[in-house]
């Protein structure tokens, strides 16, 4: 799959990567099931599969259609082949179709949000509801692509799921009587008009360095057979920007128009996925061998761990986050000039009246938690035990969104504070 | 060169602890003595099958032919042996030993 690689490129200086046209992150299966169990507990299971589905779609149609230019692929035969094999390239699993344009089926093994569900809770309790809704989104935009049908015109369900303990996950495809019109696709061009200029801040050098090198190593990940991919002993997705947004923005719109007592809540949740990234990510990969040989053994110094989870979030392609200010025990001012959500808000749904870069700014809170509560030299096993203790039984920190680009300001900066 | 622990049993499953990791008891660690010529380690867990995935001055990581992975910091001796996440979780920790049993014999 490495010809795919050479369909990465990335935002100079803004730290934002591109798979053809279409921003792509990394995020681990903890964030992406705390992400998706938010939509589903804030829309309800079935709502949440199709808002997700929907997401999915409008997000993969893009990308498939950029990659099956570039590559030349004009049979559906060439460009279903292709999508399977983007699919484990981004660590989703594998996928097998059986769909002409008027539906057909498809068939999934070891796709990412069953099997990471499974692996996660499924010895604890029992779910009653297909998980599988990206792939489901995947499976129709890819089907729609390779037989040029209309954007939007297929139906995809889960009908069988490895999350309810069947053996593998099936998906049904039929054509929909009229075809809704998606939204735009929100290209790098779009992106790169809703950034700020580049910018430094505290440590700049060597937060360049790390994530330089970081980031030259993970394009170099390639995934199994089983389509998982394996970077810093962490099973990681490369997953689309859009995706997460759509999902998190249409899903907070939503609760804000229909119940608007709870979005607090609902913010607070999605916010708290930025913790779970933070605490899993960041943590693991900072406890990695790969950590260790390219960039030394933790030491467990405040600014050290401050300006490596800073290196790490740029080397996912989370933005160009940085440190303007940080007052060991206090403070911590962090400021960007792009991250993955503010370009897509700002462009799918205009100025926000107020700061929408909910993942940036609990992520610098969860960075001042890592910084300051976990005795790194002890070598911890970051299991669900840990988060616990440290993200469930107050954080004592404080964060505000003093600006943000999605508000129409310069940049984004969130404060952190000692509460 | 060979190195001076070929015919020395380096390792124990005893020595075999929890590392950090994403899923439940998939990461394991063991310490080899940091003189160990990397190459010819390689070439003989080649042998079994294991492909280098990542080349980097510092590092090896090597991927058996079931997913497994091994993680070695040159400098330091640290090793992660990486349990594929499709084993059940209560056969990782002896799926772990195994793998270092295939290492040990390749030293």
């Amino acid at each position: 799959m490495d010809d795919l690689k050479s369909f990465s490129t990335e935002l100079a200086g803004q730290d934002t990567t591109f798979l053809g046209d279409v921003q792509y992150v990394y995020h681990c299966h903890h964030f992406n099931l705390f992400h998706d169990q938010t939509v589903e507990d804030a829309l309800g299971e079935e709502q949440a599969f199709k808002v997700r589905c929907l997401a999915a779609a409008d997000a993969v149609r893009p990308l498939l259609a950029g990659l099956v230019q570039g590559a030349g692929a004009n049979s559906a035969t060439e460009r279903l082949a292709l999508a399977g094999r983007l699919f484990p390239w981004m660590g989703h699993g594998r996928l097998e179709f059986q769909t002409n344009a008027q539906g057909g089926q498809a068939r999934g093994e070891f796709l990412h949000y069953s099997f990471s569900w499974r692996e996660k809770y499924g010895a604890k309790i029992s779910r009653r509801h297909p998980i599988d809704a990206f792939a489901a989104g995947y499976v129709a935009a890819a089907t729609e692509v390779a037989f040029d049908l209309a954007p939007g015109s297929m139906a995809s369900n889960e009908t069988s799921c490895y999350v309810l303990r069947e053996p593998s996950c099936q998906f049904d495809l039929q054509a929909k009587s009229v075809a809704p019109q998606p939204p735009p696709a929100i290209g790098r061009a779009a992106v790169e008009n809703h950034v700020a200029a580049p910018m430094s801040g505290e440590g700049e050098d060597e937060i360049q360095k790390i994530a330089s090198g970081l980031k030259d190593y993970l394009i170099g990940v390639a995934g199994d057979d089983r389509g998982l991919v394996q970077g810093f002993g962490l099973y990681v997705t490369r997953h689309l920007a859009a995706y997460y947004n759509a999902t998190a923005f249409d899903t907070i719109h939503y609760i804000e128009q229909n119940n608007p007592a709870t979005t607090p809540v609902v913010e607070e949740l999605f916010g708290e996925s930025g913790h779970v990234c933070a605490f899993y990510t960041c943590g693991n990969i900072l406890m990695s061998p790969e950590w260790e040989a390219m960039v030394g053994p933790v030491r467990g110094e405040t600014e050290e761990i401050v300006h490596a989870c800073v290196a790490i979030c740029r080397a996912l392609g989370f933005g160009h986050w940085t440190v303007r200010e940080l007052v060991p025990g206090q403070r911590l001012v962090m400021r960007s000039s792009s991250n993955y959500e503010a370009p897509f808000y700002l462009e799918r749904y205009g100025r926000a009246a107020k700061p929408r870069s909910y993942f940036f700014a609990n992520a610098a809170r969860a960075i001042m938690q890592l910084a300051h509560r976990v005795d790194w030299p002890s070598r911890p096993n970051l299991n669900d035990d840990l988060y616990q203790s440290l993200f469930r039984t107050g954080l004592g920190w404080n964060m505000e969104q003093t600006a943000c680009l999605t508000k129409g300001d310069e940049y984004c900066e969130v404060v952190v504070s000692k509460a | 060169m060979e190195n001076l622990f070929s015919t020395v049993p380096v390792l124990a499953t005893e020595a075999l602890r929890r590392d950090s990791a994403c899923c439940r008891d998939l990461n394991w660690r063991t310490d080899l003595p940091p003189a160990i010529t990397p190459a010819p380690v390689e070439k003989r867990l080649g042998r079994h099958g294991w492909v280098s995935r990542a080349a980097h001055p510092a590092l090896r990581v090597l991927r058996h032919p079931e997913g497994h992975e091994i993680a070695w910091v040159l400098d330091s001796g640290r090793v992660q042996i990486r349990v594929h996440v499709t084993v059940p979780r209560d056969e990782r920790r002896r799926q772990a030993e195994n793998l270092l049993r295939e290492l040990e014999d390749c030293l």
